[in-house]
């Protein structure tokens, strides 16, 4: 089978196909030919990581149909600006969250508008959502990573960067909501995000 | 005062700056490589957070809409880079993997804050998306109102093409724009054929400059950036002895110096 589907990609691409024939295609090989305008490329990646970037935006933007449009977006962006990732820069996976984590918040704060988010609501929504983080994890290498980094924080580190990245408020309103100076959030997360850069050993 | 810019990589990163903080941040980022590169390590950090969430299979619909979408969505192109007509011929043949620096020189710190485009890039394509709407409207508008000056222009741009050593060279930018640049040395000027450029808010316009190693000088703002229909424009004021020209967004009104990244960096 990846014999036969590596003659497809070989006529196609023939210097990928070459050297790679036998291992799967990674990620960013994937946004190199999505890049080329290559369809089935697309629908591979698609494949690939739509449940991941999906549950992100579940997450953030919690309302089931506002959910499918963001992630619809994500992917057309990806589609679009493939030729601007640079595998020199980061992964591929992470440039793709990278978009759907700005797209989300952004259309959260974009409903904040008009309904006005009570914000009391944000910490409850918080709290439930860090159990869930809890819940669901196990399992998973990356996530299973991500919740020992997230634990080697002090809490008040975890809570200014939990609500900031999956409660998509601003530093602002994090401030607000557990009303302290928002130059002490500012260093929470930063001190936070430092902590979690070594222990997730990103360069 | 001091807003202590430099620790908001973190939030940065997190995406918990507002719009007016995520410009101030990013502008910032461009003179303090140290922060522009904690900025993009914590980003990608930030991304690992998504695998904090539950994946969940979107609707096997949301996949054939996309399918179905990107028949008819067009990509962008490759950065911008300087390329001529025989460049762009040579590319045709050899896709992407011509892809190169080559005169990509704006000024020292853009090499410095290099590391942060990827995102910042990203980040600021995103935000220009959504205003699609109005900008139809806008763009036939704005193109009824350029009929009057275009006469004029035109025979501007012919001094230019028809000198002999007229250069063109074409760059394709973020959601379909081109930009196209005309300069000559004998004619001492240059101008830009410049089409779909994406609307920008009112208080904020493209800036035209001309650039050579003394630093940027401002060649005007631009005129109907959104024109559906490629819009000319002779730059302000003479070439001399300008190796590149480049286009920022600025204020309303324009700015003495490029305040921002430059969008775009076309060698003459």
């Amino acid at each position: 089978m990846d014999v036969e589907r590596g003659n497809v990609y070989t006529m196609r691409v023939p210097w990928l196909r070459s050297v790679e024939s036998l291992t799967p295609l990674s990620h960013e090989d994937l946004i190199r030919l999505v890049a080329q305008g290559d369809e089935a490329a697309f629908e591979e990646l698609y494949d690939a990581v739509a449940a991941r970037v999906f549950g992100l935006v579940r997450r953030v933007v919690r309302d089931a149909a506002q959910s499918q449009e963001v992630t619809q977006e994500v992917f057309l962006d990806v589609w679009e600006q493939a030729s601007r990732f640079d595998r020199d820069k980061g992964k591929a996976i992470s440039w793709i969250l990278v978009i759907a984590h700005r797209k989300a918040v952004d259309k959260v704060r974009a409903s904040q508008a008009s309904s006005d988010r009570d914000l009391r609501q944000g910490i409850k929504e918080y709290k439930e959502s860090y159990e869930d983080v809890a819940d669901t994890v196990e399992g998973q290498l990356e996530a299973e990573r991500v919740q020992q980094a997230l634990k080697s924080l002090t809490t008040a580190q975890q809570e200014a960067i939990s609500l900031a990245y999956y409660g998509g408020y601003t530093h602002q309103e994090v401030a607000e909501l557990l009303q302290v100076p928002v130059g002490t959030i500012k260093t929470r997360i930063r001190d936070g995000m430092i902590r979690m850069r070594s222990k997730l050993g990103v360069a | 005062m001091d807003k202590q810019l430099n620790l908001n990589t973190g939030a940065y990163a997190l995406d918990a700056l507002d719009n007016d903080e995520r410009a101030d941040f990013e502008r910032y980022a461009l003179t303090d490589p140290q922060a522009a590169d904690e900025a993009r390590s914590l980003a990608e950090t930030a991304a690992l957070l998504a695998f904090g969430t539950e994946e969940e299979a979107p609707p096997a619909q949301l996949k054939t809409d996309l399918m179905a979408a990107i028949r008819t969505k067009r990509q962008l192109a490759a950065p911008s880079e300087v390329r001529d007509i025989s460049s762009a011929k040579s590319r045709a043949h050899h896709g992407r993997s011509s892809r190169s620096a080559k005169g990509n020189r704006w000024m020292p710190a853009l090499s410095a804050a290099a590391a942060l485009v990827v995102f910042a890039g990203v980040v600021g394509w995103v935000v220009g998306q959504n205003t699609t709407d109005t900008h139809l409207q806008k763009r036939l508008v704005a193109l009824e109102d350029k009929q009057a000056t275009a006469q004029a222009q035109q025979e501007a741009m012919l001094g230019i093409v028809s000198s002999s050593d007229a250069k063109i060279a074409t760059t394709e930018m973020a959601d379909g724009a081109s930009v196209t640049v005309a300069s000559s040395g004998k004619a001492n000027q240059a101008a830009v054929l410049v089409q779909g450029m994406a609307e920008l808010p009112a208080d904020k316009t493209y800036e035209l400059w001309f650039i050579s190693a003394a630093g940027a000088v401002p060649a005007g703002l631009m005129q109907n950036p959104g024109s559906p229909t490629p819009g000319l424009q002779v730059l302000d004021g003479p070439l001399d002895g300008a190796t590149h020209v480049g286009i920022t967004v600025e204020p309303a009104g324009g700015s003495p110096a490029p305040t921002t990244p430059p969008l775009l960096v076309q060698a003459l």
